[in-house]
């Protein structure tokens, strides 16, 4: 049994508009960003991840903006494995139309992103805490659209629930847009009514947005709480004036929540790993009033074996770490009849999950897994194998190509085929399996051929080979009759000198690896 | 850094969409080559500006950075110093202290012998890093590599008036000329196969031990950005000789074209404003149709995944058939470059051949070092089949009797016969 430790992504003011995802660079950046995040959580396989957006969503509250956000966080959430119940929301002032002060399309958006709930804009408390983990954890969502104070009647209520929250003696995570609707250090803000309850209460963490400013993003120790502003996380946004983006990634052990921040880097295009630091717990325990609860004393939420979804989940992580060569690859090893990848016409990251759907649908996934598997293994491999197949007649020449092939840098094994050894099997006596062979040499001098069964079993060799996709050289007298079978394969002409064969066995084998022979062999 | 953003501009302008998403990799070269140039510049400037130094020196970036292919956190910053007149010892020594201060002040730039310079250990005289030299040198024969650099790779930093003509020059001894019965670029080709060779042979001494150090990363990235660099440019050379075929061609423009990026230098192919575009307009109807259907089963050769990177939701209507398959098979390419460009920046595949021996024939049993030489000879495949390809069109365009084709010509024909160069016999066995 695996306890899972709780995680939560935290962005903010994406400031997604019309034109974002239609842009090729903007929608590029976007990409950028989730694939950046998909790495950082294929780091974290167990944990209980919540994905948390203080606000500024969009750019200006349109419907059309919320439709292409939508689109954007189902893709990432496919990517991470992330259910809706696991997906918290509250709006900025960019998330509003302004204009009509109408709440439909945040309210459509959230009910699509996170299931329903009541959800119109403005200070209201009627669900903003949401708990989970038999309710050791909860989250406070606030809305600070509207720039006046909490109604009391909806504070009041508020006042309730985190009354059963305290009892129970609940973290708490407060997030909000406007970290200046509760911020803490004014008098004046203190003797607010949604500060003082927020104070009243001992919430732990207060997660925000707005700011855009490189000062916020870092963990800030006030006398109430910790809080922890996220974002811009726009292209357009930060360029000039703003801090450079930023998220974060809090995971919450036993004795501190480490923060871990992402930052983009704009010379480098890169994201890299920010500021960040371990917060001790001790530090989130020491209240105002001295009763705030202890935050999650132990991990939350159990966990067995991993399940059949866990795995698919882990393929896509492993899948969304491949380079786009490695994607190549990967689709070649598959076969003609795996799915194309077209950059032009799809994000990496959606093709990934429709290649796992594709085989999921033909129950068929340990295909992918397995060929995954095996593109690791030769990549993680340190040398490739080189398998001479001579005679015993050739021995005087094996050695030397033994020799050559180990300072090529190639792991070699050797198997004898002809009188003493009938038939292909003859590498299983000598342990050799064909499953590690990444190249085959064939050592075909005149004496060979006058032993017995060798004109047969040389090619039958070859053909097991080709069969299984492994290249093949013949290391051959110059003067020597090559069966027909076998003409038209690279050959190294071993009665060279040691050296100048060593010359040639580089460049033949170099080029065979590189798959030049064999696009010569594909026209002819 | 005006020149340089510039070309960056320029190459997304001339870009179709569909080409752009296959060199995300190449741009962001571009953009961190080009962040460093600016950098670079900007302090040159200021240690000029606090020496007063008269004359200023004329100073030019070459090598990766110069192509705009500089990957910062493994590719040297290389520049070349051009003087006039003759240079006394004084104004040498009081060049290297500028290249010290430059050096120091750059701290996030790699350079060549950092430490030893910084140290006052290095001897410029003795190295041919950081070269110094004389524009009347540069016409010289023994000098022709450092002319093809400043023709083909270099991006002027400081003092850039004097190098125009200086290009101009050297171009026509190359056997450049606006008149297509004067053109001769054969010089011009033979010394970039030189230049090519050579330097693969200077490298390979240098990785074999022969007392340069170099590192595994910087030997693997050097051949195979080289490679694409000598193709790219042939293809240039191509369309230059394109161009003054059709009657446009001229000094600036060829200098333009033959100093663009690598990607560039392919992708301008398929830009329906270019040289091939000049000449495939002017054919017949019938003969039109004959060059689209030439080139489309070309297409057809290329992997499935490839050839439906044709399909676009919005079809410019002023490119033409012919040329969105011209950018089909120009995309290839590209793509294939890109692989190879996201290998050799991934941080987990260079630290794995940093763990090689430093004798290149051994690394050839090594997985990542195959990966290279596949990701290279594919790259160089749709090379083969774009140069294939459009030579086969310039021979229709030639039946036509309007246009000279073979200048254009050769250098194509040069590139479908080019093989994977692995240099293994430069290698000290």
């Amino acid at each position: 049994m695996t306890e899972k430790k709780l995680a939560i992504l935290h962005l903010s003011d994406l400031h997604i508009g019309t034109h974002s995802m239609a842009d090729h660079a903007c929608a590029g950046w976007y990409r950028h960003l989730v694939l950046d995040i998909v790495e950082q959580v294929r780091q974290r396989p167990l944990h209980e991840l919540f994905l948390v957006i203080s606000g500024d969503i969009t750019f200006s509250g349109k419907a059309e903006e919320f439709d292409a956000t939508a689109e954007f966080l189902k893709g990432l959430m496919h990517s991470i494995g992330l259910r809706h119940d696991r997906v918290l929301l509250v709006p900025g002032n960019h998330d509003v139309s302004w204009g009509t002060r109408d709440d439909s399309a945040w309210c459509d958006f959230v009910t699509l992103m996170s299931g329903p709930q009541e959800h119109d804009l403005g200070p209201k408390a009627d669900a903003p805490l949401r708990s989970f983990f038999e309710e050791k954890i909860s989250f406070l969502m606030l809305d600070s659209t509207d720039a006046s104070h909490y109604p009391e009647r909806e504070l009041r209520r508020l006042n309730d629930q985190m009354e059963q929250v305290s009892r129970r003696q609940h973290s708490v995570i407060a997030v909000i847009h406007h970290l200046n609707r509760i911020r803490s250090r004014r008098m004046e803000d203190m003797e607010d009514p949604l500060n003082k309850l927020l104070r009243k209460w001992s919430v732990n963490v207060v997660l925000h947005g707005h700011e855009h400013s490189q000062s916020s993003q870092s963990a800030v120790e006030t006398d109430a709480w910790v809080s922890l502003g996220a974002g811009p996380l726009s292209p357009e946004r930060w360029r000039h004036e703003y801090g450079a983006p930023s998220y974060h990634i809090l995971e919450f052990a036993e004795e501190q929540i480490a923060i871990w921040t992402r930052t983009f880097v704009e010379q480098t295009n890169r994201w890299i790993q920010g500021t960040g630091s371990p917060l001790g717990t001790q530090r989130l325990h020491r209240g105002i009033t001295g009763s705030r609860p202890a935050l999650l004393t132990s991990g939350v939420g159990v966990t067995s074996e991993r399940s059949d979804a866990d795995q698919r989940r882990g393929l896509v992580e492993e899948l969304a770490a491949l380079s786009v060569h490695g994607i190549d690859q990967l689709l070649t090893c598959l076969g003609p009849g795996a799915l194309h990848f077209i950059p032009a016409r799809e994000a990496r990251s959606d093709f990934i999950v429709r290649l796992v759907e594709y085989f999921a649908s033909q129950d068929s996934l340990d295909v992918l897994r397995d060929t995954l598997k095996e593109l690791r293994l030769i990549e993680g491999r340190e040398r490739s194998v080189m398998l001479i197949c001579a005679t015993v007649a050739d021995d005087e020449y094996v050695e030397g190509l033994n020799e050559n092939a180990k300072d090529l840098g190639f792991s070699v094994r050797r198997a004898t085929i002809g009188r003493e050894i009938e038939g292909v099997d003859a590498e299983e006596a000598h342990g050799v399996s064909w499953d590690d062979v990444d190249l085959l040499l064939l050592v075909l001098s005149g004496a060979a051929l006058d032993v017995d069964a060798t004109t047969d079993e040389l090619p039958f060799v070859a053909s097991i080979a080709f069969e299984r996709g492994i290249r093949v050289v013949l290391a051959a007298a110059a003067k020597c009759v090559i069966p027909a079978q076998l003409q038209g394969l690279p050959v190294i002409d071993i009665t060279r000198e040691r050296t100048a064969l060593r010359l040639q066995m580089a460049d033949v084998v170099g080029r065979t690896l590189s798959g030049r022979y064999e696009c010569k062999s594909e026209n002819g | 850094m005006i020149a340089c953003k510039s070309f960056h501009n320029r190459l997304l302008q001339s870009l179709p969409y569909t080409v752009r998403t296959f060199v995300e990799g190449t741009l962001q070269s571009l953009a961190s080559s080009e962040a460093a140039l600016n950098v670079l510049k900007t302090s040159i400037n200021g240690l000029i500006s606090e020496r007063d130094a008269d004359p200023a020196p004329t100073i030019v970036a070459i090598g990766s950075f110069g192509r705009l292919d500089g990957h910062i956190m493994i590719s040297d910053v290389d520049v070349i110093h051009i003087y006039a007149g003759a240079m006394s010892s004084s104004r040498v020594d009081e060049l290297h202290e500028f290249l010290r201060d430059l050096i120091q002040y750059n701290a996030g730039l790699l350079f060549d012998h950092r430490r030893e310079i910084l140290e006052r250990r290095f001897n410029f005289a003795a190295s041919p890093a950081y070269p110094m030299i004389a524009a009347d040198d540069l016409r010289i024969g023994d000098n022709e590599h450092r002319a093809l650099q400043l023709l083909t790779e270099g991006r002027v930093l400081r003092n850039g008036h004097g190098v125009g003509d200086i290009r101009a020059e050297l171009l026509a001894g190359f056997g450049f000329s606006d008149d297509i019965s004067r053109l001769n670029m054969g010089k011009f080709r033979s010394a970039l196969a030189h230049y090519r060779d050579s330097y693969c042979s200077g490298v390979m001494d240098r990785a074999t031990g022969a007392g340069w150090s170099l590192s595994n990363k910087k030997v693997i990235k050097l051949f195979a950005l080289r490679e694409f660099s000598y193709l790219a440019t042939l293809f240039s050379l191509a369309e230059v000789s394109l161009a003054v075929a059709l009657g446009t061609g001229s000094v600036a423009t060829a200098l333009e074209r033959l100093s663009s990026p690598s990607v560039l230098k392919v992708a301008s192919f398929c830009d329906p404003a270019g040289p091939l575009a000049g000449c495939v307009n002017k054919l017949s109807g019938a003969a039109k149709k004959r060059i689209t259907k030439l080139v489309q089963s070309h297409v057809k050769s290329l992997p499935e995944a490839e050839q439906m990177a044709i399909v676009e939701d919005i079809v410019n209507p002023a490119e033409g058939e012919f040329f969105r398959e011209v950018r089909n098979l120009t995309v290839a390419v590209l793509k294939q470059y890109d692989c190879l460009l996201t290998l050799l920046h991934d941080s987990g595949f260079l630290a794995s051949i940093e763990k090689f021996e430093p004798d290149v024939t051994s690394w050839l049993g090594r997985p990542p070092y195959q990966a290279v030489l596949r990701a290279r000879e594919k790259m160089l495949q749709r090379a083969r089949l774009l140069a294939q390809t459009l030579s086969e069109c310039l021979a229709i365009v030639g039946e036509s009797g309007n246009f000279v084709i073979e200048h254009a010509n050769a250098p194509l024909e040069e590139i479908a016969a080019y093989e994977l160069r692995l240099d293994f016999a430069a290698a000290r066995v």
